[in-house]
């Protein structure tokens, strides 16, 4: 498969007091035309990091250390990470689209939701005003704002947060991406507008053979909109595989143990995974889920682990699978 | 917005109106008579009576406020006691200087300040960051009249760059003009410029933390863009409050920068006509400073509805 983009051996530090502190560990990651990659973990698994670092929007306190972001064009293959800031400027809201968690904050409070899809229309496009407001309203009007050549002058207070996520998601279409980064985009919304939202995503991943990097905490989401899923754990991704087969077959311990977790009907129990995530400056040398897995034995502990292929399009970072499974 | 202005204007009416008696009060209880001050302390009791009389001074308060009011409202703000000038033209002759004054000075304070704050800001925990806040801080806690007279001292006496004191109109040369309100102006807005740069600062080091500052980014908005469009237009309410506390500030400050620098502006007319309990003169000049005040205030109001379309609705 020819991805379009490409993320391998990715590696992120956070500046701390004491010096760099690792928090995403050799991330490798690929999404093709069309396809939605669903990127799972808990919070401060670096799944957030890992997509702003595609960006190259981490601020200034946490920085790429090594690795490479390879996104392939017409034009050729450009790796993000040494790509000059000002060309980088252009893949921004250009080539690669972003819609963030919290539409209630994402948008600017000082200006209508009709000028902020424009200007990025205007900036990546080069429309004049009319054009770039015109093509504002047709994407305001294809994310399902209703009469959208009214609502366009209106500012972001006026609309409710599934409404805002359709803007900022028409924000992030307005110049014909060719990836979509979607990080928890649907966490803040009502479980009935989460629908709408993902069924929205989808239908524009279709229509215009977007390769899509899908974020989310939430199980129930990932197995609705992904066609593959990598499995984050403490900066690592510990299990990627098609959705179909994470589900139906996990391999590694802790997508087990999040499989598990998730409320079903007729069990009045809500299962736990005990222990907590390690902090990222007491990292164990091994198998950073040991200390919490069930099968943990002494081969878990000694070195890193590495990304074991269970089938060819079936990875998990285990030494113990055939326990495990057993 | 037009209903929200009605109803500002209407409280501002009232307000103006509150303060003309307040200020009418504030004559009666500055103690000593003017007669005394006009006519010397060997007047005679008849001459004081006469003085008292053609003066109004002996009138029910009403009547005298009423007459003052009405006056005032057709831009008649009574004569000087003292050389039968009328207040309004001694305004007039001096609001110019006190106007070239205030308004240099504010617009110094506003462009330097945001510029100050917005550098720093911008490469916060830098060295200029660093120098920002301590400058601000020495700026905030520097008397001004002190400055004034160290400006004075090195840049008039010791090395005669600008003139020292004294005022030329700008119709005499403007070159004259502008030097004569260099150390002035600096002295008044020394002040000005840090209180705006420190609070531009905080504030543009909030805003662009906020998640509508990376989405910005995430559009590929050059950080121009990101700072002055959509950074700043936030990070502005409440650096627009200072500004507006500025404005009384350097109206209150130019009647001792004036007086420092002997300008001839409504300040040094105020002080000497409180001194001269020169009763109507004092009463045009208060008034005039007290609807600046309130008008700047409005303003200020108003901006913070195109600022921030939210509070528009309220």
């Amino acid at each position: 498969m020819n991805a379009v983009l490409e993320i391998n051996d990715l590696v992120v530090e956070v500046a701390t007091a004491h010096g760099p502190m690792v928090v995403v560990s050799n991330v490798s990651l690929a999404v093709g035309a069309g396809e939605t990659l669903g990127l799972v973990g808990e919070s401060g698994s670096g799944k957030s990091l890992t997509t702003l670092a595609v960006l190259r929007l981490l601020g200034t306190s946490a920085r790429i250390a090594s690795g490479e972001i390879l996104l392939r064009g017409p034009d050729g293959v450009l790796d993000l990470v040494t790509l000059p800031e000002r060309r980088m400027r252009d893949v921004r809201g250009g080539r690669i689209g972003m819609v963030f968690q919290e539409p209630m904050t994402a948008l600017d409070p000082a200006y209508s939701v009709g000028e902020q899809v424009a200007e990025t229309v205007r900036r990546h496009l080069g429309l004049g005003r009319t054009d770039a407001w015109k093509r504002a309203v047709e994407l305001l009007d294809r994310v399902g704002i209703p009469s959208a050549d009214r609502r366009a002058h209106d500012h972001p207070h006026h609309f409710s947060g599934g409404m805002r996520q359709r803007v900022v998601i028409a924000m992030a279409l307005s110049c014909d991406p060719v990836v979509l980064l979607a990080d928890e985009p649907t966490t803040a919304l009502d479980v009935t507008v989460q629908e709408q939202i993902l069924t929205l995503l989808g239908e524009l991943r279709d229509e215009s053979g977007l390769a899509l990097l899908f974020i989310s905490h939430d199980l129930g989401v990932i197995a609705d909109i992904s066609d593959r899923v990598a499995v984050m754990y403490a900066g690592q991704v510990v299990e990627t595989a098609p959705v179909h087969e994470l589900f139906a077959a996990p391999r590694h311990p802790y997508t087990r143990a999040l499989l598990r977790c998730v409320p079903s009907p007729g069990s009045d129990r809500l299962a736990t995974i005990p222990g907590t995530v390690p902090t990222f400056d007491a990292l164990p040398l091994g198998c950073r889920f040991a200390p919490r897995c069930e099968h943990a034995a002494a081969v878990c502990e000694g070195a890193p682990i590495g990304l074991d292929t269970v089938a060819a399009t079936h990875f998990a970072r285990c030494v113990r699978i055939e326990e495990v499974v057993s | 917005m037009i209903r929200t202005v009605a109803a500002r204007l209407a409280t501002l009416v009232v307000l103006v109106w509150v303060v003309s008696l307040a200020v009418f009060a504030l004559v009666l209880l500055i103690p000593g008579d003017p007669t005394t001050t006009l006519l010397g302390d060997n007047a005679t009791p008849e001459q004081v009576t006469a003085l008292r009389t053609s003066l109004g001074l002996d009138d029910p308060l009403l009547m005298r406020y009423w007459r003052w009011l009405s006056g005032a409202l057709q831009g008649d703000l009574g004569t000087s006691m003292l050389s039968s000038y009328p207040v309004t033209q001694a305004i007039g002759d001096r609001i110019g200087v006190t106007v070239s004054l205030v308004v240099s000075a504010l617009v110094l304070s506003v462009v330097l300040g945001l510029v100050i704050g917005v550098l720093a800001a911008v490469r916060q925990g830098g060295w200029f960051d660093r120098l920002t806040l301590l400058g601000s801080s020495i700026g905030i806690a520097m008397p001004n009249f002190w400055l004034g007279l160290v400006l004075v001292t090195f840049f008039g006496a010791e090395l005669g760059l600008f003139p020292t004191s004294g005022y030329a109109r700008p119709g005499d040369g403007v070159g004259d003009w502008v030097a004569h309100l260099m150390l002035p102006v600096v002295t008044l807005a020394a002040g000005g410029v840090a209180e705006i740069a420190r609070q531009a600062r905080a504030s543009l080091v909030d805003t662009l933390r906020l998640d509508f500052v990376r989405t910005a980014a995430a559009k590929g908005l050059s950080p121009l863009s990101i700072v002055g469009k959509h950074a700043l237009r936030t990070a502005m309410i409440p650096v627009i409050t200072v500004m507006g506390l500025q404005v009384s500030r350097l109206f209150g400050m130019s009647v001792l920068v004036e007086a420092v620098f002997a300008l001839p502006g409504i300040g040094s007319l105020m002080v000497a006509s409180v001194f001269d309990r020169d009763i109507p003169m004092i009463q045009g000049t208060v008034l005039l400073a007290t609807v600046v005040v309130v008008v700047v205030n409005l303003l200020v109001d108003l901006s913070y509805g195109w600022l921030n379309p939210k509070a528009a609705l309220t």
